[in-house]
């Protein structure tokens, strides 16, 4: 009977119980999509931070990452991508060869970051040729010792396609070594810094320059769909650490560290300031809740004298506030899921503010479109968290409902 | 004979209630005189808390002639209304007379206040009257620490501040016993006495009739019985 | 005491509990605004001085070719004389010439791509804070060293990191020089640096502009003068002011085409000026959704206490108080309650940001990262608020703005009341 008589007495105050209901609802759905733009962002970037990093478990020599010295070689490389491939949860293992070098022609020198690639087996991760602006892919191209340049790069040193420049580097002995490549073709990505210092080439190429045929500085590791990758990394340290160089095998989060940390920091302001925006509601709930229980004296000493004792009418209060936040969460919800399913299918372009480009610990990312994805786990937390906050603030209002003696309640002005 | 203070023709007011219309009036006839102590009496439903509110321009005839103090009162707008009030009506109503924060000489002189009088003309006009009506000493209680009868006192001196064409009361001495009730209406008739003021009172209440020079019955909306005392 | 704010105050003493409650809304709402004012200003100001004071400067002076494109050769010649002519503008408070070159940096075991830095420790130091950003050794002597010894060179910790050196480690320098030719030298480590500022960690190295003109072959000349501005903000004058006296020298000499420009950080890092901009605007959204939320609470308060007190105001209006000045006094009341709760929250909210002015945040207490990089500019250990006048007025000056627009529906609502039926009990 208590539900249908809480029911009931909701809709008798129609408008009070719709202000309460629009509070709640609103702020608890702006804290779902708040969450889902957000977990959505910072996906993004982690996606960015991986491609950047070159894998989700990346396997280098012990040591390599933290120095990023060209001398901290695996030099059975495709050994180790191979042994990683019969890894159980790999989708593919990528070797390549990360240098920093000078590529230079007759109108100057400019520093380069050079990845040294197979295409093909690249494109598990990400597809070299998406940047392409002009002349060949380098699995296509009949150039020997081909190389790809980040076209603001390519302008400054007025080199054009099939043109020579030279590459100066440190060898895998320390020495350095300039050698000849051609210009297989420009990349355009749009972000400033990385036009300015991208170069890409085949790791026939650069072992051409450098002198072998196996040595990589880093194997990145793809898993497969559902994979634990903290247990990955440790099956792959056990399976690769045994024999030859010592190696060491990162996940994403030791790779990245610094955009963890930016994520983390940004999650931790988004709860801040839920928290206190819930503290908001929650004030003017327990007004709401306060006055109404003060209005409805006369009901209560009357529901009082007819039998109904002082704790039922305090649970009546309870349960009242339980149907209102159920309405509200499940409008909530809705309202919710519908901006989630609207941001994800067209997307809010980050440019609309104005900003462009922007570089994160390191990783720079460019005209991000946001979208909305839910985290199950999140999402149950903040709705209980609503529903306790809610109900947590008509405790105040029940107690004192549940204290009224029927003679004085009935005495009450009115 | 000089114009009555009030003056009603064949006032009549329908109310709506949904698809109901409920005639609370269907023309009533009546004139009050300057410095009458008079009630309107019937039993529930009669009609004369709605008369009242027409007189005091709480509410809109539906039809007919009323005017109060040579004023045509039967489509005033709200702002003009309340300005009409405030120059010529005195109110005392059953309960909830009194702003419960402000105290009892704040309330008393709140109708001069908004009249817009300065303190010093509102104190020689509040303080005797407060000391009238047995008050003095109890200026700065809030209502809720007044006994019934002192509330409707105050109320009674926030009526007479204004010096009022006519004071209404709807009801006065409903919320009180009959000694409250008793030594509030002999109150009223002194000042009538004293000062001239009209009053008109709403009421079932025997010791209010007693004491009324004119009771004017009224039935189902019209005046049924008109006895002069 | 006014009518309308003595009956205000009073109604509002009466319900104790209910005003308690709406004041508790409105002060979080309006403490959690100045807080948010005064983090965002200091992170902003962190964001700029990351981004300015450790290297760029806050105005920079270039020939025009390499403003446009930056080349080794595209150098000019500025002398003692010439700096001393931009430091006479009072916006200018010092001045640091520079030459810029870009080389492998390393030893027999490996290398790295550094950005070369040739500076005046002397005037680099009035400059930028970068010498203050020296965590091992320690910054350029005041000359360089004697021919027969190597050339002095600060490492920033990443590029110290990733070439395994410390202080005393001899490292080798390759570059392409002004005249083409390729430039080598010997380097010794005198210092590392930990600044802040991504660019210097990770990959810049400072050295004697001397040494650097030598072995670039610039033959005295330099590629930018980094200038110090007294305020970030005002840097765009700044530029305005030694663009004039650079027309005023002709060029430095300068065939017109290469003549010298100034520019502002602004616009040396159009990003970070972008992403200053957008920071500023977010306060729009949040005060929107925050204050929305606390204006619901206080219309909904007013709704019900003018709900409750209807036969009060029956009266009133009957006894003769115009409609107009009901809503006038219900209006009072609101901006009353909102005026009590904004001061309470901007007590409440100062105090807070006062606390991470002076102790600062933690970064840690979010992340056990300890902190990431953001734009080029490093967030670690504690992040401090800046305090100001106006991050706590504005947020309780909006707060009242809002406190009469949430409180004016409830007061015209119960302003339209009928006296007769409410004194009657019929509504």
């Amino acid at each position: 009977m208590l539900p249908r008589l809480a029911w009931r007495n909701l809709w008798r105050q129609r408008t009070r119980t719709l202000i309460l209901i629009s509070a709640v609802t609103f702020s608890y759905a702006l804290l779902l999509v708040a969450m889902g733009v957000g977990d959505d962002s910072h996906q993004q970037m982690l996606d960015a931070a991986v491609e950047g990093a070159g894998g989700d478990v990346l396997v280098h020599r012990d040591g390599y990452w933290s120095t990023l010295a060209a001398d901290l070689v695996l030099p059975d490389g495709l050994a180790v991508a191979e042994r990683a491939r019969g890894v159980e949860g790999v989708a593919e293992a990528i070797p390549r060869i990360r240098l920093p070098a000078l590529v230079s022609t007759a109108d100057g020198a400019r520093a380069v970051d050079l990845l040294a690639v197979d295409p093909l087996v690249e494109e598990a991760l990400v597809d070299i040729h998406e940047h392409l602006v002009e002349g060949e892919r380098l699995d296509a191209t009949a150039l020997e010792s081909p190389i790809l340049l980040g076209i603001r790069m390519a302008e400054d040193l007025e080199t054009e396609v099939g043109g020579r420049v030279v590459l100066t580097a440190s060898g895998w002995d320390g020495e350095l070594t300039r050698a000849l490549f051609r210009v297989a073709g420009f990349l355009e990505t749009g972000i400033r810094e990385v036009d300015e210092t991208l170069a890409y080439t085949t790791l026939q190429a650069a072992w051409g320059a450098l002198g072998d045929s196996a040595t990589v500085t880093q194997v990145g590791v793809l898993v497969q769909e559902g994979t634990d990758v903290e247990v990955l990394a440790e099956a792959l340290r056990e399976g690769l650490g045994r024999d030859g160089v010592p190696v060491e095998v990162l996940t994403w989060r030791q790779a990245v560290p610094e955009m963890v940390g930016f994520i983390e920091t940004d999650d931790a302001f988004l709860y801040i300031y839920a928290a206190v925006m819930f503290v908001v509601v929650a004030f003017a709930i327990a007004n709401t809740f306060l006055v109404a229980v003060t209005e409805r004296v006369r009901e209560f000493g009357l529901l009082n004298a007819l039998g109904l004792r002082g704790r039922r009418i305090g649970v009546l209060v309870l349960v009242e506030t339980a149907v209102l936040t159920l309405v509200a969460v499940g409008v909530g919800f809705a309202i919710a899921l519908a901006g989630h399913l609207a941001i994800d299918h067209w997307g809010i372009p980050i440019a609309i503010w104005g900003m462009e480009d922007m570089e994160l610990a390191g990783v720079n990312i460019s005209d991000m479109v946001m979208r909305s994805q839910i985290t199950t786990s999140k999402w149950i937390v903040a709705t209980v968290a609503v529903m306790v906050t809610t109900v947590g603030s008509a405790v105040f209002a029940a107690v004192k409902a549940a204290r009224l003696v029927p003679a004085e309640a009935m005495r009450f002005y009115e | 004979m000089s114009e009555p203070l009030i003056r009603a023709e064949g006032v009549t007011k329908v109310f709506r209630q949904g698809e109901l219309e409920v005639h609370a009036l269907r023309g009533v006839d009546l004139t009050v005189g300057v410095g009458e102590f008079s009630a309107l009496a019937g039993p529930s439903g009669c009609g004369k808390t709605t008369l009242l509110n027409l007189i005091g321009a709480l509410d809109e005839p539906s039809g007919g002639v009323l005017s109060v103090a040579g004023q045509d009162v039967t489509q005033l707008a709200r702002g003009d209304a309340a300005d009409f009030r405030l120059d010529h009506v005195g109110f005392v109503f059953q309960a909830y007379n009194l702003v419960p924060v402000l105290t009892a000489y704040e309330n008393a002189e709140f109708t001069l206040l908004l009249r817009g009088a300065s303190r010093e003309e509102r104190r020689t006009v509040v303080e005797p009257l407060l000391e009238r009506v047995g008050l003095g000493g109890l200026f700065e209680r809030k209502p809720h620490e007044l006994s019934g009868g002192q509330q409707q006192r105050v109320a009674v001196v926030r009526a007479l501040a204004t010096s009022p064409s006519i004071v209404l009361a709807d009801e006065p001495t409903a919320n009180l016993d009959s000694t409250a009730s008793a030594g509030l209406l002999d109150l009223m008739l002194e000042l009538n006495q004293e000062l001239g003021t009209t009053f008109l009172f709403a009421t079932h209440d025997e010791l209010v009739l007693e004491r009324a020079k004119r009771v004017v019955r009224m039935l189902d909306g019209r005046v049924d019985e008109d006895i002069w005392d | 005491m006014n009518l309308s704010v003595r009956l205000g105050i009073r109604n509002l003493a009466r319900h104790r509990w209910r005003s308690i409650l709406t004041l508790g809304g409105v002060a979080a709402a309006v403490a959690l605004m100045v807080w948010t004012l005064a983090f965002v200003d200091g992170w902003l100001d962190l964001m700029v001085r990351g981004a300015t004071a450790v290297e760029t400067g806050q105005v920079q002076v270039h020939s025009r070719a390499y403003a446009d494109q930056p080349r080794v050769y595209r150098s000019f010649h500025a002398d003692d004389a010439f700096l001393d002519t931009l430091t006479a503008l009072s916006e200018v408070d010092a001045a640091a010439p520079r030459v810029k070159l870009a080389g492998l940096v390393g030893n027999e075991r490996t290398s790295q791509v550094a950005r070369l830095l040739g500076v005046d420790p002397t005037r680099e130091t009035e400059t930028t804070a970068v010498a203050e950003g020296v965590v091992e050794g320690r910054w350029l002597s005041g000359s360089p060293a004697d021919l027969t010894r190597p050339r002095e060179v600060v490492l920033g910790r990443g590029l110290a990191r990733q070439l395994r050196v410390a202080p005393g480690d001899e490292l080798v320098v390759f570059l392409e020089a002004a005249d083409g030719s390729l430039g080598n030298d010997l380097l010794q480590v005198v210092g590392v640096l930990e600044t802040g500022n991504s660019m210097v960690d990770r990959g810049t190295a400072y050295m004697h502009i001397e040494d650097a003109q030598w072995v670039a072959a610039l033959d005295g000349e330099i590629h930018e003068v980094a200038l110090r501005t007294a305020d970030p903000e005002l840097a765009p004058l700044a530029a305005a002011a030694v663009a004039a006296r650079l027309e005023a020298l002709d060029g430095a000499g300068l065939p017109e085409e290469e003549g010298l420009v100034a520019q502002p950080w602004q616009e040396l890092l159009p990003g970070l000026s972008q992403i200053l901009s957008v920071s500023r605007e977010s306060y729009l959204f949040m005060y929107l959704m925050v204050y929305l939320v606390a204006a619901v609470g206080i219309l909904n308060t007013q709704r019900m206490s003018a709900q409750e007190r209807r036969r009060e105001f029956g009266v009133l209006v009957a006894v003769g108080l115009a409609p107009r000045r009901l809503l006038g006094i219900l209006v009072v009341e609101a901006l009353v309650l909102g005026m009590l709760g904004a001061l309470a929250g901007g007590l409440v909210g100062g105090v807070i940001s006062w606390w991470h002015a002076t102790a600062g945040l933690d970064l840690s207490v979010f992340t056990d990262q300890g902190g990431f990089s953001y734009m080029g500019v490093v967030f670690e250990g504690r992040i401090f608020a800046r305090m100001s006048a106006a991050a706590v007025a504005q947020p309780v000056l909006v707060m009242l703005v809002v406190a009469v627009l949430s409180g004016l529906w409830p007061a015209w609502v119960a302003s339209r009341i009928e006296p007769a039926p409410t004194i009657a009990g019929r509504t």
